[in-house]
């Protein structure tokens, strides 16, 4: 039976606010992001069929946006370090203006080639994809004919969409739908994990529009 | 008996060292002031012993520190990445009190045991301490009885002091400041004896950072 799963991305963090590369830091929610993810509680409430179980990156920031659906449903969590970002190895915390000032070739060797270049020190998409993949997969196997909810990361949730093929743009395609704070991605995993639907794209309906952000 | 001159320099100033955001290895330059550091730095030692090579950390305030320095005395940086700073994984960019604000309890378990407890996804001090002494160790087998220099940073300063013996092992260590130098005698046997400990008397006041 399939897997209805439904992938949110995390509330704006302090770094996200200031445009500073995040990777796997422990950077929690900013007040704005707290507010985007009040709105949460309500929307998994209403989702139907009902969530039966949630699964979680175990970094601050989907943990904090976790927190409200998991008291409006009152479901434990299951944290898993596989629905982490990519890990940006020694980019973290750089600016975009530093990025392409003190890291360009670094960065631009990646994005000729993500999936085989890695960032300096951290990962590649395909690494990302890997797990991120293998973490969703096993959900789906765990919750058959089930509804699942998701907190993960932007990459995360693109790198999934990419592997069953939902997904025709690279990762700093400019006129790519953006996947923003606690946006709402639904879809269809079929049973045995190898093909997926696309029920909904990344959704920011359930927050009024001043506290949308990428 | 051949003594070996060992000059550690810790790189100038940067804008994440003004903002308080360890760098570990980002590839942060130096600022004008960081810059303005390293040129007195030179011009000191253009006055002091001659030196007979130059290592530094690969990471770009370490060459750009070195430069001026080798400069002085035509020779070539020599870079090794046993002298980076410590990796900080996923503590990159985060200021020390974010560290503890974020990750009470990593940061807690690391204070109570740095030699063992690495930062998240990153060193601890024995790994830090091991690459940093290998390549110290090689540096001084190749210039038995020469003046060297080794442009590295805080962490691989204080592991340095601490391996050659000139630094209580259990004590954090002093304020080793941007560009500040640490002059250490060793013999042939790795006895060594501190000449100078993380002085900046190079560097006028209004550029001490």
């Amino acid at each position: 039976m399939a897997t209805l799963l439904t992938l949110i991305r995390h509330g704006q963090s302090i770094w996200n606010a200031v445009g500073r590369a995040q990777g796997q830091s422990p950077i929690p929610l900013s007040e704005l992001g707290r507010q985007q993810a009040a709105y949460l509680g309500t929307l998994a409430m209403g989702l139907q069929p009902p969530v039966r179980a949630l699964y979680c990156s175990d970094l601050t920031r989907c943990r904090e946006t976790m927190m409200p659906i998991a008291e409006a449903l009152g479901l434990p969590v299951r944290y898993d370090f596989r629905l982490r970002e990519i890990d940006v190895g020694v980019l973290q915390g750089l600016s975009h203006d530093e990025m392409e000032l003190y890291a360009g070739e670094a960065l631009a060797a990646h994005r000729r080639e993500p999936m085989r270049v890695p960032l300096p020190g951290g990962e590649t998409r395909a690494d990302l994809r890997a797990r991120s993949v293998e973490a969703i997969v096993e959900i789906g196997a765990a919750h058959p004919g089930q509804h699942v909810l998701v907190v993960t990361h932007g990459g995360s949730i693109s790198e999934v969409l990419r592997h069953f093929g939902l997904w025709p743009y690279t990762p700093w395609q400019v006129d790519a739908p953006p996947i923003q704070n606690t946006s709402r991605t639904m879809l269809r995993l079929a049973e045995g994990g190898d093909a997926a639907e696309l029920l909904l794209p990344p959704d920011t309906s359930h927050l009024p529009s001043e506290l949308i952000t990428q | 008996m051949t003594t070996t001159l060992l000059t550690l320099i810790r790189h100038g100033f940067t804008d994440w060292n003004q903002t308080k955001r360890a760098q570990g290895l980002a590839p942060i330059p130096l600022n004008a002031q960081g810059l303005a550091q390293a040129r007195h730095l030179a011009d000191a030692m253009a006055n002091g012993e001659a030196i007979h090579a130059i290592y530094s950390s690969d990471l770009s305030r370490c060459v750009q520190t070195a430069a001026p320095v080798a400069a002085v005395f035509g020779l070539e940086v020599r870079l090794d990445p046993a002298f980076r700073e410590y990796d900080l994984g996923f503590w990159q960019g985060l200021s020390g009190q974010e560290m503890q604000d974020y990750d009470p309890e990593h940061y807690a378990r690391r204070k109570a045991d740095p030699w063992h407890v690495p930062f998240p996804g990153g060193e601890s001090r024995a790994m830090l301490s091991a690459r940093v002494v290998a390549g110290l160790d090689a540096v001084l087998a190749r210039h038995p009885g020469q003046h060297v220099v080794v442009v590295t940073h805080s962490g691989p300063v204080h592991a340095a002091l601490r391996h050659l013996g000139v630094w209580p092992p259990s004590q954090d260590g002093p304020a080793v400041l941007n560009t500040s130098r640490s002059v250490v005698r060793v013999d042939e046997d790795g006895r060594a004896e501190a000449v100078l400990i993380a002085d900046i008397s190079h560097l006028p006041a209004d550029l001490v950072s």
